[in-house]
């Protein structure tokens, strides 16, 4: 089903909305960020259908809102922000994704771009030999129950605590690198035998690791703050929780399939099933939800140590004059409870972002020192070949979205589509013009990951920018980049 | 129970444009056809290419609340099994009825092409037609 424009009500030059009356099911408005350009295409496919479907979901607060990125996912939209009151309000499965705590990092490092340029190939290749990727792809790390069920407690910390990388990281990653209300023994049989050998693999589809130039400062004070400096070589990585991620949605969508008359909750889309926040099988839910999102910050941790090896011995340096060094790590597809004022009140809420970045402002409390007079780092990937933006949060994002923002440019073309459009092997040839090296499973994927497959980055953050939802500090890059 | 061979089936199943994921329309003269096509589907993504002609037999048992539900298990063993396992099913036997599937397969070492992370709930509605079941299905890739 899609819109016509006449049912879209322009709030402002970036804000359109969805209202509250166009459905008598929806207990509030549905409104997300775009340009006018960009309103043909987003209203074009459903995900404000499915936009509409979380305005219906009990206990929702304020909005159901879609960033410049959204697109149609399946049951919540991608680029999707929900926030849920904490008493009267549901989590869902759905509402999360899969690959729970799918997410991205960004680390600078002491070296010029400029320096490293001509060996750019063998850091490419270096790093395409050291970490596993592809389909199924398994690491090196093997983790019997009684490692991982730690893994799942621990997040980033495990890993810390076993070589990979150093205590400063966990200031720099949201949440510290694991949530405290993980509990590993909720997880199915399955789950572990899952996550048994895919602990520091990066995966396939959209995942990549690349390295990056900084190209432009926008805030020369924060910059300097973040130790981030025009020229910079710096590497950014994206991956989630892999199979052990998906299977805890999997289970819990069927599990809370059988609690939904129970709670006398429906849904329009069977991917929305949901439980009560407070309720035994929500709590169950975001216990296990949790586990797998610090399966995901020690899985990021361990790849970004793998590539800090790989690109020293590449360079044939010591890892430290390298001086690889997290900026910061966010996840975007995670359901938290955090508090907002809504209505002047200080409430507890379940906010999820699915497909959406959490943008905290400088003075939350929320953020570690290092971070709390300049606002958490927000880290926007682009597609293959384009821009990415590091970004932070702003005061207006706490009262407009939860603190959130968009997680990336936002698919434009299907991947069938992208298939047939975009020829693999002249997309190498052109990024490799532009100085940029790829190493990848094949030429499909390259196909199906085109930057003509998503929409404009540098329009997407452009809306976030006005909107005043968050601040440019920077923009980067690619030099290269692998991709399973 | 009879075996079936594993192969393509034309107009049973056409690939639903979707932004993000992968989705199908799928038809089955009957339901075990329409779950058989469904597999077919999902193959369609994971693209395995089996490494000899060796099989072993695996049996599998599945029980649901609703046919859309057994439908999701089945097409989430076999992207279990083609994960975890690494095996593809060769030729099928397949039985659905009240909402429990019997099946066996044949399943040989295979590499994947494609990754799926699951089969999803989304729009997934089986319906009874003229010419016997059809559905929705969609990825999350």
């Amino acid at each position: 089903m899609s819109f016509r424009e006449q049912e879209i009500k322009n709030i402002d030059d970036f804000i359109w909305e969805v209202p509250r009356e166009y459905d008598s099911g929806m207990n509030v408005s549905a409104r997300f960020y775009a340009s006018r350009e960009m309103l043909a295409q987003i209203i074009g496919d459903d995900a404000l259908k499915q936009l509409v479907n979380v305005a219906c979901l009990p206990g929702i607060v304020k909005y159901a809102l879609g960033m410049p990125d959204i697109h149609w996912g399946y049951g919540f939209p991608i680029g999707g922000v929900a926030a849920f009151d904490s008493a009267s309000g549901v989590v869902s499965p759905g509402g999360v994704g899969f690959d729970i705590n799918c997410g991205v990092r960004l680390a600078v490092t002491e070296l010029e771009a400029k320096d490293i340029k001509p060996m750019a190939e063998d850091i490419v290749t270096a790093l395409y030999s050291s970490v596993p990727l592809g389909v199924g792809s398994e690491g090196s790390i093997k983790t019997p129950k009684d490692v991982l069920s730690k893994v799942l407690s621990k997040g980033s910390a495990w890993a810390v605590e076993n070589g990979y990388g150093c205590a400063e990281d966990l200031d720099r990653t949201e949440e510290r690198g694991a949530m405290p209300n993980a509990i590993p023994e909720i997880l199915s049989e399955r789950a572990y035998e899952r996550g048994k050998f895919q602990l520091g693999t990066l995966g396939s589809g959209n995942h990549f690791v690349e390295i990056q130039e900084v190209t432009d400062i926008y805030d020369a004070g924060i910059a300097d703050a973040f130790e981030v400096f025009k020229g910079q070589f710096a590497v950014m990585i994206h991956s989630g929780s892999r199979g052990l991620g998906y299977q805890v949605c999997d289970d819990f969508i069927k599990k809370l399939s059988r609690s939904l008359a129970k709670y006398d909750i429906k849904v329009r889309d069977r991917q929305l099933v949901s439980a009560p926040v407070s309720s035994p099988e929500g709590q169950e839910y975001l216990a296990a939800m949790a586990s797998a999102a610090n399966y995901a910050w020690a899985n990021r941790q361990i790849l970004m140590s793998l590539s800090g090896k790989a690109i020293a011995k590449s360079l044939r340096l010591e890892e430290k004059k390298l001086g690889l060094r997290l900026i910061y790590d966010v996840a975007h597809n995670i359901a938290k409870m955090e508090t907002h004022d809504v209505g002047g009140k200080k409430v507890e809420l379940c906010i999820h972002r699915k497909g959406a970045t959490r943008a905290f402002p400088a003075g939350h409390d929320s953020l570690p020192q290092i971070y709390r007079k300049t606002g958490q780092p927000v880290i926007i990937p682009g597609s293959m070949g384009t821009s990415s933006y590091l970004l932070v949060g702003t005061p207006m994002s706490m009262g407009e979205s939860f603190g959130s923002v968009c997680h990336g440019a936002g698919r434009m073309l299907s991947r069938s589509r992208a298939l047939q459009t975009i020829d693999g092997r002249q997309l190498y040839d052109s990024l490799k013009k532009r100085g940029i090296s790829i190493r990848a499973k094949g030429m499909k994927v390259l196909s199906k990951e085109a930057p003509e497959a998503y929409k404009d980055i540098d329009k997407v953050v452009e809306v976030v920018v006005k909107a005043k939802l968050a601040n440019k500090i920077a923009r980067l890059q690619p030099i290269g980049v692998i991709k399973g | 129970m009879k075996f079936r061979r594993n192969q393509r089936s034309g107009k049973q199943i056409k690939p639903v444009e979707h932004t993000a994921d992968a989705g199908f329309t799928i038809k089955g003269g009957n339901i075990e056809e329409l779950f058989l096509n469904a597999l077919k589907a999902l193959y369609l993504l994971i693209r395995p290419r089996p490494k000899n002609k060796k099989y072993v037999l695996k049996k599998i048992s599945l029980e649901a609340p609703s046919t859309e539900e057994l439908l999701v298990l089945w097409l989430n063993e076999i992207i279990f099994l083609a994960e975890q396992r690494r095996m593809a099913a060769g030729d099928i036997g397949i039985s659905v009825k009240d909402k429990k599937l019997e099946a066996v397969l044949r399943l040989s070492e295979a590499v994947d092409g494609g990754e799926v992370k699951a089969a999803t709930y989304h729009n997934l509605d089986i319906k009874k037609c003229r010419r016997g079941y059809s559905t929705k299905i969609f990825f999350d890739l």
